[in-house]
């Protein structure tokens, strides 16, 4: 049987394991034991910074380490995240005391909120800014707080006016010690056609214990669509993934997860099909049981066969790898076809549009120039597509259905995307090293 | 911060603590503290991890030296040494202060 090209790469198979809620060690220990390239698995967790679990996940199985000519990579790189976690953590309590302390009430959302929740400890959900939702009334006022406080805004490079109509206020950056990025929210998801009040999210938010104080968090069902609509819209399925998966595994563990709540929330909102994506992800990648009445009453009404092909795409575009689809219209056109916006009620607005509406001027000139093709490069760009097309639509392997390994996989693991053909990602740098090394 | 004896070295009879402008968590099984005055960070791992919780609340250094003795196989006095030297390293990075009070025997 041959191997379809469209596949993960060992690396992130296991990088995605270890979002479930409770990783699977023989899994990973069959990966492990199959060969891993730890560099590359060192850069996939370095760009969803997720050095710290993976790090912590691997040291679990005891006998398979990573070489010790690499073990400083990914151990360094654990190292450095949990420190910056500590950090973070610290910051996010001096912003809350800044914050009460100006009468202004705050709702932790995204990492901060899970981390109180969902996971075990603030330090078990990395992140890399602090997000806060204030009263839409009261964000300028705790803009200009932090501001007072010394937090710089890099005007250049977050101009006001792009913020105008965004849910949150230009990022402020902490210089000192270590640093730290904070956003104030104004509202909870991206104005692009969604129907959600923030008075409800108000409404139905939670106060939990945190270290020494108590905050105030969005309830479950808010917080999941929240990650679900962050995932599928605002990051188009690209971006983001392993923590993505990671909080849906997370928040739906419980028992107790309001799903029929949860599924009237993503219908009311205009958010079903971002959900569904998102939760069908998580189960097929991060060994995660989403009830199958949940996924069919949020699927999009397309044959399995379409929803098929396009977790096909949107499988191989979670992570940069030679078999990403080759066309960025390609792309925007399968995310369409995937989470049909005109039907959900989105109107015109795109993911895009705010990507583009945020570019440089000189960002636009290289898009523009890149875009201009010569006849060949149209036709090797267009043979590209062909292809692309060809193994989305015509896979040749067994089965892409949850549970049914394909036969010429080498790892006995569950799920669909098992066996290794593609090299690891390019190196991706550039995530803040502004605490000190040791 | 203040020295037990007269050169400012902790010695045996010194009372450790850690600070409390550090933050510290576990990572499969080691110790990350991390000093919030300077933005330096340190793992900690093996032996070290263990010293790390015994300083977290007040304890002679006699004492802490007794229970590494009992828990570990190592000589009393090569464990007195290092012990005294880690002590010593983690003071100097504004990690564990010496107090004032003597710790009675």
């Amino acid at each position: 049987m041959a191997r379809s090209p469209i596949l993960l790469s060992r690396e992130a198979q296991l990088l995605l394991l270890t979002a479930s809620a409770s990783p699977d060690t023989t899994a990973l220990a069959s990966l492990l034991s199959a060969g891993i390239d730890w560099a590359g698995l060192c850069d996939l967790a370095q760009r969803e910074r997720a050095a710290s679990i993976v790090w912590r996940q691997v040291q679990r199985l005891g006998s398979i380490d990573p070489p010790s000519t690499r073990d400083g990579g990914l151990r360094q790189l654990a190292t450095f995240s949990a420190a910056r976690m500590l950090h973070l953590e610290h910051v996010l309590h001096e912003i809350l005391a800044t914050l009460a302390g100006g009468g202004i009430e705050a709702l932790l959302l995204k990492g901060a909120g899970l981390a109180y929740t969902a996971y075990a400890s603030f330090a078990d959900r990395p992140m890399g800014d602090i997000d806060v939702l204030v009263l839409p009334e009261q964000a300028e006022e705790a803009w200009s707080l932090f501001r007072a406080q010394g937090w710089t805004w890099p005007s250049a490079q977050w101009p006001r006016e792009r913020y105008s109509a965004h849910q949150h206020l230009p990022p402020l950056i902490q210089q000192s010690a270590g640093g730290a990025r904070l956003e104030i929210h104004r509202d909870l998801l991206p104005g692009h056609g969604f129907r959600l009040a923030t008075d409800a999210v108000w409404a139905r938010a939670r106060r939990v214990p945190a270290n020494d104080r108590v905050v105030l968090v969005p309830h479950p069902v808010h917080q999941l669509l929240h990650v679900c609509v962050h995932f599928a819209w605002s990051h188009g399925m690209q971006w983001g993934t392993w923590r993505a998966l990671r909080d849906v595994a997370a928040i739906t563990h419980r028992d107790d997860f309001a799903w029929s709540e949860f599924i009237e929330l993503a219908r009311e909102s205009r958010a079903a099909t971002c959900c569904f994506w998102t939760l069908r992800l998580t189960q097929r990648l991060a060994d995660t049981e989403i009830p199958e009445h949940v996924l069919a009453a949020l699927r999009p009404p397309s044959p399995e066969f379409v929803l098929d092909r396009l977790e096909r795409h949107y499988v191989s575009n979670l992570f940069p790898s030679e078999s990403s689809c080759p066309s960025v219209q390609l792309t925007n056109w399968l995310w369409e076809a995937g989470i049909l916006p005109g039907r959900s009620g989105h109107g015109p607005a795109r993911p895009w549009h705010v990507s583009e509406r945020w570019m440089t001027e000189q960002e636009r000139h290289d898009a523009a120039s890149a875009r201009r093709h010569t006849p060949w490069a149209r036709l090797r760009n267009f043979r590209a597509w062909l292809r692309y097309v060809g193994r989305i639509v015509y896979p040749h392997t067994t089965s892409t259905h949850a549970g049914r390994s394909p036969s010429t996989s080498a790892v006995p693991l569950q799920g669909p995307y098992l066996t290794a053909t593609v090299p690891h990602p390019t190196a991706t740098q550039g995530s803040s090293h502004d605490l000190t090394r040791r | 911060m203040t020295s037990p004896d007269a050169n400012g070295a902790i010695t045996t009879s010194s009372l450790v603590v850690a600070t409390t402008d550090q933050v510290s968590s576990d990572l499969a099984g080691e110790a990350i503290v991390l000093s919030l005055r300077t933005g330096m960070y340190y793992g900690l791992a093996q032996v070290g991890v263990r010293v790390w919780e015994l300083v977290r609340e007040p304890i002679r250094v006699a004492d802490l030296r007794d229970m590494i003795v009992r828990e570990y196989d190592v000589e009393p006095e090569r464990c007195e040494r290092d012990v005294l030297d880690f002590l010593g390293d983690l003071a100097t990075q504004g990690l564990i202060e010496i107090r004032d009070e003597i710790a009675a025997a």
